[in-house]
């Protein structure tokens, strides 16, 4: 008697034929488990979760990486795995021979290396360069990253010259096609994006010194991962390149004279390239061509609707970043970072220049009166030149992200300076919007005429929150002098901005919804500028209220009461037809975006009255709260709180699945305990 | 003459025919031998040697190799069904005519080891100097020439490029020509390796403006072709960064940041402070206490402290035994009511002693049980001791497997700087990247990292598995009277996961 035929034995079929485990692939395949890795990471095979872990692994419980069958089949034809394992044999004899101190064999085995190339395996995950195009974010990070690592092994030195090549070839393509679109400082680095055949590409680069190797990565696999990107970049920037009809490998376009050492020297070479100022030779003659497409295409919006207005203007500000700093000089003195800001600079347009001693490659000097900015980055710097402006490095990034330049008197060198926004912006429902990335949202929006009169409004909101900050310290002054006479007025000022405070809290009220309260407080007000504004509206609803009062029973009437209880119960409708399964996931997200909104309106009323506070028009107090005291709590309360602490332990523990399993088919306990315990 | 006699003969005369052939083969070799040849070859080398001057010069012996129009006089001569002849034989040039035995000098064409055919009956002559031999470097190059250009007929770019490989390697040359091909093989991308694609993507092949006009019209994206092989994740390969993390934050964004990071860690805190609870003590917190307690506290209290049992005076226990209206019907005799009292008596000591034996058995095998456990208690800790000292040798040394490192880093505000030269870097890089690949699943899957959370109760990661040590002892212990070192202890079997 067995099993009837049409059923299948356990294992043969579904999600456990499906699977195999590493440690059976790697035996099916004859390597080691760091060869099998490598495989795996050159073709581009991962572990994958399946649906049924237990069932995946027949029955196991315990973590196992599974990888998909049909992918080690597809392993074990492969031409390189023979190479890996003539790789692997070799290692064995090297080390005989070593052992031995067999110098001559050790030489001939050495010599018989195998060579492999990875052009057919970047073909085969990138069938099309598009494609290739698509993943480089990956592939950039990590070259930007072991340009500037600590050498030692499995990390060498061959390793970090060749990503520094690969490094500066992708950079000198960003300038050439200028297609950088953001910059963006963080504690951690540099995050970039670029713009390639329509597909944003970010990556970053660490801060300019040295990375230490961490004891807890893995670091052998990081140099797999080295290994393909090479390869895969080095073959994506041929092609890139070649767009730019730059030869490849670059070279310059004029060799200069060196002289003795200096022209045996390599690196005076390759710093003409690492430099990225210095011309380079191309495979085709410049012609200048589609200069003249942004005037017309500018014209032809003009007389358009505005969706093709919106659908160009991507276009249009591209073409601004393009000319944000041509016809300007910029000269950096030591202290700034050399590379980064090249990169921005010269992607936009502009001229870059160095001192002769910090780099190879400085075009002009620093006496020269052509130059329109200096880019200064110490407090203390003596300033010699009127012609120009000196400005804290921070400017060139801001007005790459805004695509306008900006004012540059909160640069100035020494000045305190305006927040570095975040240029990845994110259009989430209820996101809390600082008033300075409101002013960037404003900026990118507006066309070229409009930013004009954006950024003069801006300047003067500025000014006039300088000069109430100035009366107020002069006030301060004063008051020290005489304080009797002036208080009384100052009460009367508070009591009128708590009487405005109360005006606005009761608008707020309207709508009971912590969404309604929410949506009023994100209309951000910026200093005194848009409290008017506000100001006005609110004038408004009076009227509407006044207008649309009744005869008979005394009652308000509003619209936008109406409007909430409408929504509230179509709300309320729509929850009820959802699923019951799903209910409970979209009161989840619900309760969710509610927090998430009372979260921001919570930091932007905080924001004011920090911002109130630095006027002078909020007391400590009002600002912090009045402090805390501690509340003395008897004995018999104290016993209650321990003892509800002990409970919800109890309970907690009750209910952890721990104890579940522990006494599933127990129902007398062992007679031991008892005896260890007396 | 018959026939069969012809037949005869014909034999006879071929077997004599095969008998006088001649052993010695010199004879055969001399005698269809013609040296005339060579011989006049011969004088006109030496002759040639001594005078120094050219033999006759014929016009298609000898001429100028002009470029492109040398290939044309070799096609010439060359015969058309002879397919060796198709391989690429070197030019004859006035070089060869020169000096012939030195086939090569300064030309970049590969060089064949054949000699002119008038001097090729020379070869194998003593005093007749070989072919040319090339140096291994250049009989390298050759091979690989040919491999190449056996490749651009090959259908299969694969096996191609494996035969190109296998015979690099076959040769073994100076270091620095190796060394030369390495660099060549593996650093060099100056290819396109995209040229030969299939079919251009939408994007390659739509202007811009027609994207535009495609959005305009249609309202959508123009599709693209999905034909990379591997799906990727949904995490991005480069997360974008929270507004939080700039050198020169705004404060509402800072604060955020910051808040979320107290909250992780707060989290993490929590749950390291419950999972270390759990492995300090063998039962968890909470963990209910034993009910059965109470028998085996009777039994040890009888064994210690009370004293023995009192012994009631016979009769009381008998009339207590009987009921009266059975003693008033049973009457029975002196004799009859002593050996009842006899048996009875017999009994009930029988029954005394089977008891006292079973507790104190009980007792021993408890005290036995009590040492088994003291012991395993011992061994635990052994265990667990040696366990730590482990996990603090672990610690120095880099694990094997990934741990994961904090999940937001923040730099706080006193940290911040105000120049951009002074700004540190919060994190290590390197380490950033591992855990973002390890975090896509692209090292292991990311089982590992899910952590369930419920109502009031926090799930740690470790696995509590209820195996016990010791063997649970139940009421059947104790029942019957047995030999405690004659039975050894049985230890329950291991339960399979």
């Amino acid at each position: 008697m067995g099993r009837p035929r049409n059923m299948k034995k356990k294992g043969e079929a579904g999600e456990a034929a499906r699977f195999i485990s590493r440690s059976r692939a790697v035996r099916k395949l004859q390597l080691g488990l760091q060869a099998f890795n490598r495989v795996c990471i050159i073709k581009g095979i991962f572990p994958i979760e399946p649906k049924n872990r237990i069932k995946a692994q027949k029955g196991d419980s315990k973590y196992r990486p599974l990888y998909l069958k049909k992918d080690i089949k597809f392993l074990m034809h492969d031409p390189l795995i023979w190479t890996i394992r003539q790789e692997e044999a070799l290692r064995k004899k090297l080390a005989k021979a070593r052992h031995l101190r067999d110098g001559y064999k050790e030489q001939l085995v050495k010599r018989n290396k195998p060579i492999y190339r990875l052009e057919q395996n970047v073909l085969e995950r990138y069938p099309t360069f598009v494609d290739a195009v698509k993943d480089l974010g990956d592939p950039l990070t990590m070259i930007f990253l072991f340009c500037n690592i600590e050498v030692r092994p499995p990390i060498y030195e061959h390793h970090v010259s060749r990503c520094q090549r690969l490094k500066i070839e992708f950079l000198t393509y960003v300038i050439e096609a200028s297609c950088l679109t953001k910059a963006f400082i963080t504690t951690k680095g540099y995050y970039y994006e670029v713009e390639i055949m329509g597909h944003n590409i970010v990556w970053t680069a660490p801060h300019n010194c040295v990375t230490e190797v961490p004891p807890n990565a893995d670091m052998k696999i990081m140099r797999h991962f080295l290994e393909f990107y090479i390869a895969m970049l080095g073959f994506v920037n041929f092609r890139l390149l070649g767009k730019v009809d730059l030869r490849y490998p670059l070279k310059p376009k004029v060799m200069p004279r060196l002289k003795g050492a200096e022209k045996k020297d390599l690196d005076n070479l390759k710093n003409l390239m690492a430099s990225l100022n210095y011309p380079l030779e191309k495979t085709t003659e410049e012609s200048e061509e589609n200069l003249d497409d942004n005037e017309t295409t500018s014209k032809l919006i003009k007389g358009s609707s505005e969706k093709t207005q919106k659908v160009y203007a991507e276009r249009m500000q591209a073409e601004a970043r393009r000319k944000l700093f041509s016809g300007l000089k910029f000269f950096l003195n030591p202290e700034c970072n050399r590379e980064s800001l090249t990169l921005v600079i010269r992607s936009c347009g502009g001229e870059v220049s160095w001192p002769s001693t910090v780099f190879p490659c400085s075009t002009y000097k620093e006496d020269d009166q052509c130059i329109t900015h200096q880019i200064v980055d110490r407090p203390n710097f003596d300033k010699k030149y009127l012609t120009r402006f000196y400005v804290q490095p921070q400017w060139v990034y801001d007005c790459l992200n805004a695509v306008t330049l900006k004012p540059c008197q909160p640069y100035l060198p020494g000045c305190p300076l305006p927040p570095h926004i975040c240029p990845f912006l994110k259009n989430f429902e209820g996101w809390y919007i600082p008033p300075e990335e409101e002013d960037l949202r404003k900026l990118l929006a507006a066309s070229p005429e409009e930013k004009e009169a954006l950024l003069k409004e801006m300047a003067a909101a500025e000014q006039k929150k300088l000069a109430m900050l100035r009366a107020v310290n002069e006030k301060s002054d004063d008051e020290s002098g005489s304080e009797d006479d002036d208080d009384e007025d100052k009460y009367d000022e508070d009591e009128n901005d708590e009487s405005d405070e109360e005006k606005d809290e009761e608008v707020e009220e309207d709508g009971d919804d912590a969404v309604n309260e929410a949506d009023a407080s994100m209309e951000v007000d910026d200093g005194e500028g848009n409290n008017k504004e506000e100001e006005k509206k609110d004038d408004g609803k009076e009227e509407e209220i006044k207008d649309v009062v009744r005869r008979g029973k005394e009652r308000f009437y509003s619209k936008k009461k109406d409007e909430s209880k409408e929504e509230r119960t179509d709300t309320r409708m729509r929850t009820l037809m959802i699923h019951k399964k799903n209910r409970k996931l979209y009161h989840k997200l619900k309760t969710k975006e509610t927090k998430r909104l009372r979260r921001s309106s919570m930091l932007k009323d905080r924001r004011e009255a920090l911002e109130l506070h630095k006027i002078g028009k909020i007391s400590d107090e009002q600002l912090e709260g009045p402090p805390k005291t501690k509340i003395k709590q008897t004995f018999s309360e104290r016993r209650a709180k321990l003892y509800q602490s002990r409970v919800r332990s109890a309970v907690r523990f009750a209910r952890s699945a721990a104890n579940k399993n522990r006494f599933r088919g127990e129902k007398k306990k062992p007679a031991i305990a008892d005896t260890r315990d007396e | 003459m018959t026939a069969t006699t012809l037949n005869l003969i014909e034999q006879v005369s071929s077997k004599k025919k095969k008998l006088n052939k001649s052993k010695n083969r010199k004879k055969t070799w001399r005698k269809h031998i013609d040296l005339t040849g060579i011989e006049a070859a011969l004088e006109q080398q030496e002759e040639d040697e001594r005078l120094g001057c050219l033999g006759e010069v014929t016009s298609n012996f000898m001429y100028l190799d002009t470029g492109d129009g040398a290939a044309d006089s070799t096609k010439e001569n060359r015969p058309e069904d002879d397919q060796t002849a198709k391989k690429k034989l070197p030019t004859l040039r006035l070089e060869y005519t020169v000096d012939p035995k030195t086939g090569l000098k300064a030309t970049d064409r590969p060089k064949s080891d054949k000699l002119i055919p008038e001097l090729q009956l020379l070869a194998g002559l003593p005093g007749s100097k070989g072919p040319f031999k090339q140096s291994r470097f250049r009989e390298k190059d050759t091979f690989l020439h040919q491999v190449q250009q056996k490749t651009r007929h090959s259908k299969n770019r694969r096996t191609a490029h494996k035969a190109l490989v296998k015979a690099a390697n076959s040769f073994s040359t100076t270091k620095s020509s190796r060394k030369i091909i390495k660099s060549k093989q593996k650093l060099s991308f100056d290819k396109n390796l995209w040229s030969e694609a299939p079919a251009p993507s939408r994007e390659d092949e739509l202007s811009a403006e027609a994207i535009t006009h495609m959005k305009l019209s249609l309202g959508q994206q123009p599709i693209n072709n999905r034909s990379s092989k591997i799906k990727c994740k949904n995490i991005p390969a480069v997360p974008l960064p929270h507004p939080g993390l700039s050198y020169n934050p705004d404060l509402g964004s800072h604060q955020k940041l910051l808040a979320k990071a107290v909250k992780s860690e707060m989290s993490r805190s929590k749950q390291a402070k419950y999972t270390n609870d759990m492995r300090t003590c063998d039962y968890p917190k909470g963990a209910e206490i034993v009910d059965n307690i109470e028998t085996i506290r009777d039994m040890e209290g009888v064994h210690a402290n009370t004293p023995a049992i009192k012994e009631e005076p016979m009769e009381d226990e008998d009339e207590a035994s009987v009921p009266a209206e059975a003693r008033k019907m049973d009457r029975r005799t002196h004799a009859q009511r002593l050996k009842y009292r006899r048996h009875h008596e017999a009994l009930r000591l029988a029954k005394h002693l089977k008891d006292k034996k079973k507790r104190e058995n009980a007792i021993l095998r408890a005290a036995e049980i009590q040492r088994e456990l003291d012991e395993e208690d011992a061994k635990k800790q052994r265990v667990a001791e040696k366990k730590a000292r482990a996990q603090r040798k672990k610690a120095l040394k880099p694990p094997k497997t990934f741990v994961e490192s904090k999940d937001v880093e923040v730099a706080l505000s006193s940290e911040l700087r105000d120049n951009l030269r002074c700004v540190q870097p919060t994190s290590n890089p390197v380490l950033e990247r591992y855990t973002h690949l390890y975090r896509r699943g692209l090292l292991y899957s990311n089982a590992r990292t899910r952590v369930y959370q419920r109502k009031g109760a926090i799930n740690s990661m470790r696995k509590v598995v209820n195996r016990p040590g010791y063997e649970r002892l139940t009421e059947k212990d104790f029942e019957g009277p047995h030999d405690v070192t004659a039975r050894p202890l049985k230890r329950a079997p291991k339960k399979k996961l």
